[in-house]
């Protein structure tokens, strides 16, 4: 334990951003609410990566992305496994990640539904510079394709 | 070079001098570039920075250099000597390391700080304990975020 007053939380945003992009994403979010200071730091951390198997992953990544601020979302990497809950909606993940001008994309579907296909503006998507796709996912790269 | 050549004089807020070798002192980024920009002499003044915290942050760059091929420890022992060189600091320690990391611009130091604050915070209890954080939510806004967050506090 530290001893004394609370310092941390006068650092200003980026660096409290830095912190918690320290923390596993799941620990990250529910520092809304620690305090005032920290409502919304958690949204400015440029990375999810959710590599876990909870419950409710889809809750949690459509609550993660829709009050999203960061400029740049660094990284999405989801894996999934499992049963498919029919309120999945991983294309609208990719449309939400895309808009947010996202870098490096990563989706393992290893569930039990059919092949999803993917919105089409992932491949005219000039922000990405690193891609995974596995499993159940159906590759179809319109053309024209254009990755920078 | 001369020997004189490969010292630099780090001047810190409340004026205490601290003369180290260039390669230490080059490590961050904020010295490079003032080396680089300006004709400062050899005696770099560093208004954000006060020596209590300068002469821990040089601790870390002597550390880390590569000196006349001294310093080129094991990554293992280094890894060892930075958890041993945060584990007993303070918060208010912390704090302004962090913030000297930054304004200097040494990006390893920076991350270890951080990290050293992220490591102690895996829960919320343990940011309230471990960094004081008081909760200045009324019991009703702190309700009603609970609300509207469902998803973030699923286990």
């Amino acid at each position: 334990r530290y001893e004394g007053e609370d310092r941390i939380s006068a650092l200003p945003d980026d660096l409290l951003v830095r912190i918690l992009s320290l923390v596993p994403i799941k620990d990250a979010v529910p520092t809304m609410i620690l305090s005032k200071r920290w409502r919304s730091i958690w949204t400015m951390v440029p990375a999810l990566e959710y590599l876990e198997k909870p419950p409710c992953i889809w809750r949690f990544i459509d609550g993660y992305l829709q009050p999203h601020k960061a400029d740049v979302l660094e990284i999405l990497a989801v894996r999934i496994r499992g049963h498919c809950p029919v309120d999945a909606d991983v294309g609208k993940w990719i449309v939400t990640a895309v808009d947010r001008r996202v870098r490096e994309l990563g989706f393992m579907l290893s569930w039990s539904a059919e092949p999803t296909r993917l919105p089409t503006c992932l491949y005219t998507c000039n922000t990405i510079v690193s891609m995974g796709l596995s499993h159940r996912i159906l590759v179809d790269v319109p053309s024209p394709a254009c990755f920078l | 070079m001369s020997k004189s050549e490969k010292k630099i004089v780090l001047k810190s807020l409340d004026n205490e001098a601290f003369e180290v070798e260039k390669a230490v002192a080059l490590q961050s980024q904020t010295i490079w570039v003032m080396c680089e920009d300006k004709c400062v002499g050899n005696e770099i003044p560093l208004e954000n920075v006060t020596g209590q915290i300068l002469a821990k942050v040089i601790d870390y760059c002597k550390k880390h250099a590569v000196v006349d091929g001294d310093g080129d420890e094991s990554s293992e022992e280094l890894k060892n000597w930075d958890t041993e060189f945060t584990k007993n600091m303070d918060q208010s320690t912390l704090f302004n390391m962090i913030l000297a990391a930054n304004y200097l611009n040494i990006k390893s130091l920076l991350n270890l700080t951080c990290q050293a604050v992220a490591d102690k915070t895996k829960t919320i209890d343990e940011f309230h304990t471990f960094l004081n954080i008081e909760n200045n939510f009324t019991p009703e806004e702190e309700a009603q975020i609970c609300q509207e967050n469902l998803w973030a506090f699923d286990d």
